[in-house]
């Protein structure tokens, strides 16, 4: 391939993924695919693609001497325009991939539609940092999230004093076939490094009589009294619910531990 | 000497990736009915997780990259070769701990180790390195501290990679020179890049263009790689249930195999990989997350197809089953032999 085709094309590539990247951070969707606390990890790899990408732009001005161009294609050639062997074609269009597959398919946080793979779990892996439980416990009942009620039931003795307290948690509508007839699953995903290690949480919910039957991966926010009720052995927090109302999914869905 | 590089092995991860595609998209489409609505669910699930892994994994590959461009333009071949111990033990145990200035973590220090070995790095220092140095850095070093304070976890997260790396540098130490170890591809040198025009820049500023230069180019090279073995993982997270695999076995010995396992599978990077195992420490025994902790650095998903990428295929084997075994045996003694 022409030498200076080539380093313009890895200019474009790169050009082209830090932008995507950029946007991302801009508009917010960065946290959909890594934790918050990782973020400026990105910062620098947009800062490191646009610097090479100038790299790129700058070995491709350089113009070549007579004498090198008309060994562009020899092997031996030592212009600084001399497209790297290891590098055919082909080979730099797999590097435009994620660009394709970030604008081909809309950008979306997991979803309830991921959970049947993943599972989802009242007692997951959840804790990060020393005191587990202690700033969940701390929160008043209604500001807790589903994760802090996770964490009380995994890590509290006594569940009592936690028992008819009332819940006010925001999640996805999950169906798991575990649960008895006019229950469902309110969870969230909870990310700690990057949604390669998204685990689904939830707490069941009681519907009210008479509800109408909600499809899987509706938002929604469930109040009610919170009561526990055995899962797969496991002791899990149920929300007897005194409403359910539809919300907008909100701007960050993923719960980070 | 220069050889052309054959395309093939490109060709049958695509054809492998293909086929992975057709597994995981219509196969749940046969058993769940409503083809469409199940096509666009795993393939918006599948698109997430592969630009989550990509995007956590892209400033590691530039970072090990760029050393490696500056490691080809500033250092010297005949000062490394004075500087390193011939006796293999000595340079295994220097090479296990270069992690210390080099901070690479598993996709970084693929190239950075290659570029050493075609600086006269010895082999069982270069191999020691290859395995230590994404936990003996100090990146990883704080965040497992983070999460598991410092303690039991972390001296034997540390103390174990070394140890694992240092025996299997000794194992490779038989081989006499690196190009047994690497495939013949092609290097990418300051000769490639360096300008022939009159100079007019400062010349640092020119070996810094340079170094640039050759880690963008070995960007292109190692980048597919990790593009290719992202998606890889992504399809298998999309398709194979994890929650089925955790509810296999919390036992001693079923455990730990399930964390090295899950280690592969998720192909994170070890900078962070400590709050991942933190997670699954209440539920799994400490031998197991230990496992994890040791062996998921040396090999995932993503860091194989780099490394079948620098190495020859026999090369690869070693380092996959040797650090696999001991890990695993690793694992096992601390949960048979070692009270908690």
């Amino acid at each position: 391939m022409n030498a200076r085709i080539y380093r313009f094309l890895q200019f474009l590539i790169l050009t082209g993924l830090a932008l995507f990247i950029f946007v991302q951070y801009v508009t917010g969707h960065l946290s959909w695919y890594i934790n918050q606390r990782y973020i400026s990890l990105s910062v620098l790899a947009i800062v490191g693609f646009l610097g090479m990408a100038l790299t790129a732009l700058l070995s491709n001005q350089k113009k070549p001497h007579t004498h090198d161009h008309e060994h562009d294609h020899e092997e031996e050639g030592h212009s600084s325009d001399k497209t790297p062997q290891v590098n055919s074609l082909g080979g730099i269009f797999i590097l435009v991939i994620p660009l394709i597959i970030g604008l081909a398919i809309p950008a979306k946080p997991l979803s309830a539609n991921a959970v049947g793979n993943k599972g989802m779990s009242a007692n997951a892996p959840l804790s990060a940092g020393g005191n587990k439980q202690s700033e969940s416990v701390s929160k008043a009942p209604e500001d807790r999230t589903v994760l802090d009620w996770i964490k009380i039931f995994n890590y509290e003795s006594d569940l009592s004093p936690y028992l008819g307290q009332k819940a006010n948690v925001v999640g996805f509508v999950y169906h798991d076939p575990q649960l008895p007839a006019g229950h469902f699953m309110v969870g969230r995903f909870a990310i700690v490094c990057c949604v390669a290690d998204a685990f689904a949480i939830g707490m069941a919910v009681e519907s009210p009589p008479g509800d109408q039957q909600l499809t899987d991966n509706t938002w929604i926010d469930v109040q009610g009294p919170v009561q526990a009720i055995e899962m797969g052995g496991n002791k899990i927090p149920l929300i007897l619910a005194s409403s359910v109302t539809q919300v907008q999914q909100p701007s960050q869905p993923y719960l980070f531990p | 000497m220069i050889h052309v590089e054959k395309q093939k092995p490109l060709l049958q991860f695509v054809l492998f990736f293909l086929l992975f595609f057709i597994l995981v998209f219509f196969i749940p489409k046969v058993v769940t009915g409503n083809p469409a609505i199940v096509l666009n669910d795993r393939l918006s699930t599948f698109a997430t997780v592969f630009l989550g892994i990509f995007i956590e994994a892209a400033p590691f590959l530039f970072l090990g990259t760029l050393a490696s461009g500056i490691i080809e333009v500033f250092l010297d071949r005949d000062a490394m070769v004075k500087i390193m111990p011939k006796n293999a033990l000595a340079s295994a145990l220097i090479g296990s701990s270069l992690g210390l200035i080099f901070p690479v973590c598993d996709c970084g220090v693929i190239p950075l180790t290659r570029r050493l070995f075609r600086k006269g790095f010895p082999i069982p220092a270069g191999i020691a390195f290859l395995l230590s140095a994404p936990v003996l850095n100090p990146i990883v070093i704080v965040s497992t501290a983070t999460a598991f304070g410092i303690g039991r976890i972390l001296f034997l997260r540390i103390g174990v990679s070394m140890a694992i790396a240092i025996i299997t540098g000794l194992v490779f130490s038989a081989v006499k020179t690196p190009w047994e170890l690497l495939r013949p591809t092609p290097w990418i040198t300051v000769e490639d890049v360096a300008s022939h025009e009159p100079d007019h820049h400062d010349p640092f500023w020119e070996k810094m263009r340079q170094s640039f230069l050759i880690s963008t180019d070995e960007f292109f090279e190692i980048g597919r790689y990790l593009i290719i073995g992202s998606m890889i993982a992504a399809g298998m997270q999309t398709f194979i249930p994890q929650s089925a695999l955790i509810n296999i076995g919390k036992g001693p010995l079923l455990s730990v195999v399930i964390m090295v396992a899950l280690a592969i599978i998720l192909s994170i990077c070890s900078t962070v990989d400590a709050f991942v195992a933190l997670g699954f420490a209440s539920v799994f025994s400490v031998g197991s997350i230990l496992a994890f902790l040791v062996f998921g650095p040396m090999v995932d998903i993503k860091s194989t197809l780099l490394l079948f990428r620098v190495f020859r295929k026999k090369t690869v084997m070693y380092l996959i089953l040797v650090p696999l075994l001991l890990s695993i045996l690793a694992g096992l003694i601390i949960n048979f032999y070692i009270p908690s």
